[in-house]
Order: structure tokens, then sequence, then C-alpha cells
């Protein structure tokens, strides 16, 4: 079974977004590996990502399971991306994680989405599941909707993929 | 092929308390560390399997977060959580027991200096079928050289039977 790199990329340290475009349909799945953290000292980086530049407000769903502070934590919701919550994020704290995309290009368009994240500063863990928006042919991850926020020039995003259509 | 086995370790009867990957080759980008952890004979002999990076087993050198235990800092990180070993509660078993719990450890971009977080996610299924006993994830706290050791230990030994595969993803 393939489990190939489709490609990575290092942020520039003056980016707020990626586009990661002209995804192949020769796979069975995705897998996003990343490492994000931001150029701004202290701030809670908290990245998103969507698909196919679809920011309906009802278009992703995420379920959340936490502990904070040795209280779990659990929350669900509609949105319009998906969070990578990020906690702190200066001084070498990234929020690291990976994203497996199931069946992507199912012509039916649908395909079930799970996304687990770690925030390293707090340690909490993050489920997320999205309800899909179709085939997937882009994904794109934005440090910030307010374009005030970067991704440091040591962020990587790796996108793989596995298995054969 | 992107992934490919570095080191697999099956425990044999000398069941060993620690185990190590060493020299842990730089030539990949991410590292999956597959545990399959066999629980002890007799009921309580579960212990929890844990990871230490680098040799660094200093009090605040790694981070957890289970929902159940909540999150901080820890000297070690968790493949399989606590009394994840162990044979099924309540059930006294005496026999030879072939339970195991299984966990999985990403280490991402591992050959890299300089940064601080790896995710780690670890399961158990024996002692308390409830989802909050399981540990989510962990990070390495105060680490910033490449990930060259993994050292896997428990309280009591590795039992026989137990397995560990260490991947290198490029």
């Amino acid at each position: 079974m393939a489990h190939e790199l489709i490609t990575s990329y290092t942020f520039s340290g003056t980016q707020n977004s990626l586009d990661i475009t002209s995804i192949p349909t020769t796979y069975k799945d995705l897998q996003l590996i990343f490492k994000l953290k931001s150029v701004t000292s202290g701030y809670n980086l908290y990245p998103h990502i969507r698909f196919n530049s679809n920011s309906g407000s009802s278009n992703y769903f995420q379920m959340e399971m936490r502990a904070s502070n040795g209280t779990d934590y659990y929350y669900q919701n509609l949105d319009s991306q998906l969070y990578l919550y990020g906690g702190e994020t200066d001084s070498g704290k990234f929020t690291s994680g990976h994203l497996e995309l199931g069946d992507y290009n199912r012509d039916s368009g649908h395909s079930g989405l799970i996304a687990m994240t770690n925030s390293f500063w707090t340690s909490q863990s993050f489920f997320n599941i999205a309800e899909a928006v179709g085939d997937i042919t882009s994904i794109q991850v934005i440090a910030d909707l307010s374009s005030t926020k970067y991704f440091s020039s040591d962020s990587k995003v790796w996108l793989y993929g596995i298995g054969e259509a | 092929m992107a992934i490919e086995l570095i080191e697999r370790i099956d425990i044999d009867a000398t069941e060993p308390s620690v185990i190590y990957f060493q020299n842990i080759r730089q030539d990949g980008t991410h590292l999956l560390l597959i545990g399959s952890v066999r629980s002890g004979v007799g009921n309580g002999n579960g212990t929890p399997e844990d990871v230490i990076v680098n040799n660094d087993s200093s009090s605040n050198s790694h981070t957890y977060s289970s929902l159940f235990w909540g999150n901080g800092n820890a000297s070690a990180l968790r493949l399989a959580g606590q009394n994840s070993a162990r044979t099924w509660y309540n059930t006294g078993d005496s026999t030879t027991a072939y339970h195991f719990a299984n966990g999985t450890l990403w280490f991402f971009d591992y050959t890299v200096s300089g940064h601080q977080n790896f995710i780690a996610y670890g399961g158990h299924s024996w002692e308390h079928l409830t989802a909050n006993y399981h540990y989510l994830s962990g990070g390495v706290y105060d680490e910033s050289d490449p990930i060259t050791e993994l050292r896997l230990q428990t309280s009591t030994s590795h039992k026989q039977y137990s397995s560990f595969s260490l991947y290198k993803v490029t």
C-alpha cells in the first residue's frame, strides 16, 4: 500500500495562509501532518483548515475533547472552518498533529474527516471531526482569519497520499 | 514507500524491564512508534508503558494529557496509559493472561534541533472501560535535540509477547 509524500511546505515567516492545490486523485486517502507556530511572541495560534476554499458557516462539524487543568472538557459545534487548536506557539512551542482525510476523492461528494491535534504548552488534546464538503481538491491552512498573524519560518506542512483510488 | 521499519523488538522470556531504541537513524522525517503491550499474570500486575526521549527523565521533561488525569508535566511520555497492561479488571485472573494494550506515538520532524513539540497518542483498554482514562497525547517539554534514543520502561517488566515497532516516515 502506498504511503507517499505528495508535497511538503515550509512557511516564509510572512505568510498568513497556505493553499495546497493540484491534489492528485490517484490515492484513496490523504494525510496532512503539520507543525505550526506563530511569529508573534506569546500569541496563541489557532490555525484553521478549510477544504476547497469552502467557508460556509455550517459546513464543518467538529468535536473537541480535552483536559484542561485537570478538568475534562467536551465541545461540539458547526463552524466555517476546522480549528487546529494551537495553544501557545512562540519560543519553539509548536502545535503539531495529523489529519486524515478518508476517501477524499469519492464521487458521491461525501468524505468523513478526522483531525487529531496536540497543543504543546498546555498539553491539551483535540479530536476534531469534520463533515465534509465534497471531493477534496484543495486544502487551505490559515494562521488567523484576521490576516494579522503569520506562521513562523520553521512551520511546516506535509501532505501524503495513502493507498490507491 | 514512505514508511519503513527501523527496528522491531519482540519481548522474549527474559522479560526485560527496560528496552531501548538507540542510535536512531536520522534519514527520516517523522517517527512512528507502535507498541503492543501484554499484561502481566494475575490481577493488578499491569503498569504503564512509558517512553523517555534522549535519556532525559527529569520531572518536567515531558508532558501528558488525559481526560481523567488532566494535563501537566511528567518524566516520560506514555505509550499506553495508567494500568494499561493490567489484566481484566476485577476478574482476579491468576492464569496466564494475554491481554494487550496498544499505543502509538508520533514524533514529527524528529531530526530537527530547536523545537520542542512532539505529539503522542496512547490508549489502554483493560482496567477501566471508560474513555476518560485514555491518555490522548503528550509532548516533549524541554528537549530540543534531534531524537536519537527512545527508552521504554515499566515499573515491573515487559511481558513476553509484547512487541514494539519503530518506523520512519519520509
